[in-house]
């Protein structure tokens, strides 16, 4: 059970698919306490990469981030229970982003925030809105890119230990 | 294992008879950090045989840096990579994992 998201009654609303421009793609993420997790990850994943691709599927956020050099690579899966709100529309939705303009704007939320919203209304016009709310409330935009959600393959283990 | 970074670019994992040893690449016999079955920190450790595998040290130290004490789970095989996962839990809750892949040195896709 997902007991600690919290109720619908919080969930934005997004504007309906347009018959003509196609589907929306949007997503609001919000953040409690636990944006501290978030924030070790994107740096984690910041050593290895300049830009980071997520997909927000139905109950989880995941991705798969290789070097340059092709030397290492992180797989990861955040799910549904770590947010405090979780809403997609028309998921999977994959997205691009800077990781030093994140990562530059959750470390002054870290500190002082009580919840962190990541939201975008429509992927496609390729921004990123971060929420922070505690003491005082903070909006920042930043630019953000649909991709195609390719990611590279898993490397097979021979396992022995 | 901080101190390897500055002692060798490279860092020799071997796993034998359920022991983890991370040695360094001039001498393989010493023992730089040792996890055995009955270590505190280890619950559950299994092995087939002998695999041994060399790896950039910044690369495995910079990841075991990143870890935190939640339940990690290390697998490795003859020249593959070494995989370190760390499973994101909150009480009763999976939040979730990270799991960190390294090649090795002499890796062979």
């Amino acid at each position: 059970m997902d007991q600690d998201i919290t109720s619908d009654k919080n969930r934005i609303e997004f504007a309906n698919d347009d018959p003509i421009l196609g589907i929306t793609k949007s997503f609001s993420l919000r953040v409690g306490s636990r944006i501290e997790i978030i924030y070790r990850l994107l740096k984690t994943l910041s050593r290895l990469t300049d830009s980071i691709s997520f997909t927000i599927g139905d109950n989880d956020v995941f991705a798969r981030v290789m070097d340059n050099q092709h030397i290492s690579l992180i797989d990861f899966q955040l799910r549904k229970v770590l947010f405090e709100s979780f809403v997609v529309s028309n998921p999977p939705v994959n997205i691009v982003f800077n990781a030093y303009n994140i990562l530059t704007i959750l470390s002054r939320s870290i500190k002082n925030a009580k919840r962190v919203e990541l939201m975008s209304q429509d992927v496609e016009k390729n921004k990123l809105i971060i929420t922070s709310e505690g003491r005082s409330r903070a909006e920042y935009t930043i630019e953000c890119e649909p991709f195609e959600g390719n990611y590279p393959e898993l490397p097979k283990i021979d396992f022995k230990a | 294992m901080e101190d390897l970074r500055v002692v060798s670019q490279e860092i020799n994992v071997t796993v034998e008879d359920n022991c983890f040893v991370f040695s360094t690449k001039n001498n393989k016999s010493t023992a730089v950090c040792k996890l055995e079955n009955d270590s505190p920190q280890v619950y559950n450790m299994s092995s087939d045989g002998r695999v041994s595998s060399r790896f950039n040290s910044s690369y495995i130290i910079d990841f075991i840096d990143l870890l935190k004490p939640n339940i990690i789970e290390l697998e490795m095989g003859n020249n593959s990579p070494l995989r370190i996962t760390e499973i994101l839990n909150s009480g009763n809750y999976e939040l979730g994992y990270i799991s960190f892949y390294l090649a090795p040195l002499d890796y062979d896709e």
